[in-house]
């Protein structure tokens, strides 16, 4: 427990409170989108302590020895996490093309995924190509939910739309990771200080994403009623 | 040569990631603003809206007050005296009649001059210069003196130190009640009407109550003005005009209570 009482972990205080606000949302009948967000967020966490937990313990027991390197749980839950992120996004899709272009980019994505994980990069590689990939969709999926806040003949109020909050910690969370996660594997080996010194910015951003997805869950959504 | 390339790699990393976090920015940026600005603009137009709703209340109001001016001057000029020229006319048929048609006569001269006093009553209810004259009060009481002459009880009460209203405020007070007295008699079926009227410190409250058969508050009228009685609607429209409120309960077979509260005029 003394391992995670470390400034990369802090993080997971907005990520916890966050998961536990969004479960409010299938006590209180919200709409589907937030319902398979809060899926999402359980899983991280899920995933995440997963993640901390094999890095210091569950890699080595009686019955095996693997490396301590936990980057093949984050690669899993790589594909799992843009689904659902995508799948959000698709409920605010008003367009038919929108709905129709979303839905049939979403296979081959999946597709690219699984087979880069076990295939291309492999799952003790960061998959930055699935990363680029779907970082890239998500903020271009965040610009169009910005652009039909703008468009929506009601003005609602921004600061408390559950909707926008989490447009908002997603967008400058992937916005802000893109260009580090494009070139990780080539900083990895060729700068590890400013991998390492990524890492911060990531934590961060991180931060600041799942404090935004915990003050989301406590406005009421607008546009899916 | 590699160093460097490394180097201008990682430096063009971190401009783009610069970049990007402010391209992010920029964009959150220009999300809020442009809201705050739609929203400063649905204000405005919602404002410029209320008062050309209230201004064309006002003319409709002073349109309406005319018209009834003109129709009680013109009652009372033209109407009015038709029908003393009748009664007149009738007084010198009695002298040079038969005693068999004397009954018929006076019965008709008896009607002519009920016509009279109707006519005369209703006239000045209508003129706008006469209420101003005689005051909200004199008013409200010859309103309700011809209340009584068919058949309701009328039972008026008036407690307080009177002040003035100021004359707009007064006529539409005024119109209000009539409105009200017209709605008893047209739906209420009631018996007995009873008004209080009480000149508080800082407004002045009046309450016209009924023992009629009452209505359904939800068929008539909800807050958000959907499926309201024009009525009730004008009502509280002239009533929100003289920054004054209106509370109006109702039950069935409970009769109907109409309260109106205005503020007293600073001085």
């Amino acid at each position: 427990m003394i391992k995670l009482l470390r400034l990369e972990y802090l993080y997971l205080i907005p990520l916890i409170i966050s998961t536990w606000l969004s479960l409010g949302s299938f006590r209180s009948s919200w709409p589907l989108p937030f319902k398979g967000f809060s899926l999402l967020l359980l899983l991280t966490c899920i995933v995440e302590f997963f993640s901390i937990l094999w890095k210091y313990y569950f890699h080595v027991t009686a019955y095996w020895a693997y490396s301590p390197s936990n980057l093949w749980v984050y690669n899993a839950f790589l594909s799992v996490r843009h689904l659902l992120l995508l799948s959000y996004f698709y409920g605010f899709m008003m367009t038919q093309q929108g709905r129709r272009g979303l839905a049939w980019s979403i296979p081959p994505f999946m597709l690219f995924a699984v087979v880069n994980y076990f295939f291309i990069q492999t799952p003790h590689m960061v998959n930055t190509y699935t990363l680029t990939i779907a970082n890239s969709m998500t903020v271009l999926l965040a610009i169009y939910f910005f652009r039909m806040v703008m468009l929506h003949k009601e003005i609602i109020d921004l600061t408390r739309s559950t909707e926008v909050w989490i447009a908002l910690g997603t967008f400058l969370y992937y916005t802000g990771t893109l260009p580090f996660f494009v070139t990780f594997n080539y900083l990895i080996i060729e700068k590890p200080g400013i991998a390492s010194s990524y890492l911060v910015i990531n934590d961060v951003l991180n931060f600041i994403m799942y404090t935004s997805y915990a003050v989301a869950f406590l406005c009421k959504p607008h546009f899916l009623k | 040569m590699q160093t460097s390339f490394s180097e201008i790699t990682t430096q063009v990393l971190l401009i783009s990631t610069g970049l990007l976090l402010l391209f992010g920015a920029c964009i959150i940026y220009f999300l809020f603003f442009y809201q705050r600005k739609r929203f400063r603009h649905q204000n405005e137009v919602s404002e410029l809206k209320a008062n050309f709703s209230k201004m064309l209340l006002q003319s409709k109001l002073e349109i309406q007050e005319q018209t009834l001016d003109h129709i009680g001057k013109e009652l009372h000029a033209n109407i009015g005296q038709i029908a003393s020229l009748i009664n007149i006319n009738l007084q010198e048929i009695l002298h040079d009649d038969t005693e068999m048609n004397r009954g018929n006569i006076m019965e008709t001269k008896s009607l002519t001059k009920q016509l009279l006093a109707e006519l005369k009553a209703l006239s000045t209810s209508l003129n706008t210069d006469h209420i101003m004259k005689i005051g909200f009060v004199k008013a409200l009481e010859n309103e309700l003196g011809r209340l009584a002459k068919v058949n309701y009880e009328v039972k008026f009460t008036k407690s307080g130190e009177t002040f003035a209203l100021g004359s707009d405020k007064e006529i539409i007070l005024f119109r209000l009640c009539q409105e009200v007295l017209n709605n008893i008699i047209k739906h209420a079926m009631a018996k007995s009407v009873n008004v209080t009227l009480r000149y508080n410190d800082d407004n002045l409250n009046l309450t016209i109550e009924d023992d009629g058969k009452g209505f359904v508050m939800d068929e008539i009228g909800n807050s958000d003005g959907t499926r309201q009685s024009t009525g009730l609607l004008n009502m509280k429209k002239r009533i929100k005009l003289i920054n004054g409120e209106i509370d109006i309960k109702s039950e069935l077979e409970a009769g109907t209570k109409v309260s109106v509260t205005i503020p007293k005029q600073p001085a």
